[in-house]
């Protein structure tokens, strides 16, 4: 996007776990304040920790990984897209999970979700994907990035 | 983001030394003037450059950068944005922040970090005292230079842009 | 109570867990890397412990749970999961919840039907 007077944030930084609570923190303050809303920091902190989690814990060794928040063009729209080189494994099931999930129901996704994880209690709890439309109000797309990475994508309004 | 390079010119003593190589940027954050209270980022840089560069560069970062944003706000014309943005380069971190100022406060600008970028540790004391008297201080700027141990230049665009860079070894 | 009382509290650092009046409150973040190996332990013997004592319900205030991640809010799932296969004693998990914060507003709607005679929800 570049419309004039956009606000974005572009982060670039080694997936580590470290860098989390400061980028979520950093993140929601500055999307509270641009936005005016506190709930649209509350939604993005949330949107970010989900997707930087799935970034720590599954991009391979040595890579970085960018993250960048885009309001506009218009100014109630907003984008966070991070980008990562994820395991092969992981990368297959962000697609995967991804659009089974688009165009459904949030929370009854999110419920689903719920379900699964209630039913496999040994398994990882892959909440995260349905968490973030549902609480951060966004869609998610996947695209192929440079590099062979991918990013994932979610897009919301105010 | 209006910047031409091309049409950039240096200002200050050493800035034909610059680095040109390619650059890896690696914090990036665009708002309207005043519109992100600085003391977020800083709060963020803060964290970001401690674990980046650990030791005392990790430190004076934020301390340069809080600097060049409030000079950048006190400078800046509040209807354009403000972009600050942090990046590596042949061995450099450089810390940048571009805004749109009025030609009268450009020249201001310029002629206060020639004075910097001529000899850091007088124009930080002449700063001090400045304060110290009531006036201006002035001291950002200087505190960049003579504290956290970075040069400092400025570049101009057109239609008023304004880029201060200071930089500093890894 | 007795066993209630006795379940050491978790050591993490951005959580403050304490009973206070028979109810547990939770404040802070739950945002730990691994919150099944921080945490799980905890919500585990805390919940052997409402059994033992053979509680009707055991209130939990999340008030002050500023945020949690997924991970976390797996643990919620689990607990609602280990009453439901608890035949000798069941009991009740009230949440005292905080609807201005967004998570909340979210999450516990939906932990809520995933167990309808578990879950209930008490808004402050």
């Amino acid at each position: 996007m570049s419309a004039p007077n956009e606000q974005m944030i572009y982060m670039r930084f080694r997936p580590a776990w470290t860098y989390i609570d400061a980028i979520r923190e950093f993140g929601r303050a500055f999307c509270a304040t641009a936005f005016g809303q506190t709930e649209m920091g509350d939604r993005v902190q949330v949107v970010i920790q989900e997707a930087l989690e799935n970034v720590v814990k599954y991009s391979l060794d040595g890579t970085n990984s960018e993250l960048t928040i885009s309001i506009g063009p218009e100014p109630t729209q907003i984008e966070i897209a991070v980008t990562s080189r994820p395991d092969p494994a992981h990368a297959d099931y962000l697609r995967r999970e991804i659009e089974s999930i688009r165009g459904a129901d949030p929370e009854e996704a999110y419920l689903a979700a719920f379900q699964r994880a209630a039913e496999n209690p040994e398994a990882a709890s892959r909440l995260g994907l349905a968490r973030m439309r549902l609480e951060g109000r966004v869609e998610l797309s996947v695209a192929d990035a440079s590099d062979g990475r991918i990013s994932v994508i979610a897009r919301g309004s105010a | 983001m209006i910047w031409d390079r091309n049409a950039a010119r240096s200002q200050a003593p050493g800035a034909a030394l610059r680095a040109t190589g390619p650059a890896k940027s690696l914090v990036r954050v665009a708002c309207d003037a005043g519109g992100t209270p600085t003391e977020l980022l800083l709060e963020f840089l803060s964290k970001y450059t401690s674990q980046r560069y650990p030791g005392q560069l990790g430190q004076r970062l934020p301390v340069a950068a809080y600097e060049l944003i409030e000079n950048g706000i006190q400078y800046g014309s509040v209807a354009k944005e403000v972009i600050f943005e942090m990046l590596e380069r042949d061995g450099w971190v450089e810390l940048r922040v571009t805004n749109h100022a009025v030609p009268a406060r450009v020249s201001r600008l310029r002629e206060q970090i020639g004075k910097i970028a001529a000899d850091p540790s007088k124009a930080y004391a002449e700063a001090m005292q400045r304060s110290m008297s009531g006036g201006k201080p002035m001291l950002g700027l200087a505190r960049v230079s003579h504290e956290c141990r970075m040069e400092l230049y400025l570049e101009e665009g057109s239609v008023g842009e304004v880029l201060v860079v200071a930089r500093c070894r890894r | 109570m007795k066993n209630v009382e006795a379940v050491p509290m978790p050591e993490v650092s951005s959580l403050v867990a304490r009973l206070d009046g028979g109810r547990l409150v939770l404040e802070g973040t739950m945002a730990t890397q691994n919150p099944a190996a921080d945490l799980g332990p905890f919500f585990k013997a805390f919940h052997q412990a409402i059994v033992q004592d053979r509680l009707k319900e055991i209130v939990v205030d999340v008030t002050k749970l500023t945020f949690v991640n997924s991970s976390a809010i797996r643990l919620f799932v689990d607990w609602t999961t280990w009453i439901r296969k608890e035949e000798a004693s069941p009991y009740r998990l009230a949440f005292v919840t905080d609807p201005a914060l967004t998570w909340q507003k979210t999450t516990f709607p939906v932990l809520k039907n995933l167990a309808p005679s578990v879950v209930f929800l008490k808004p402050s």
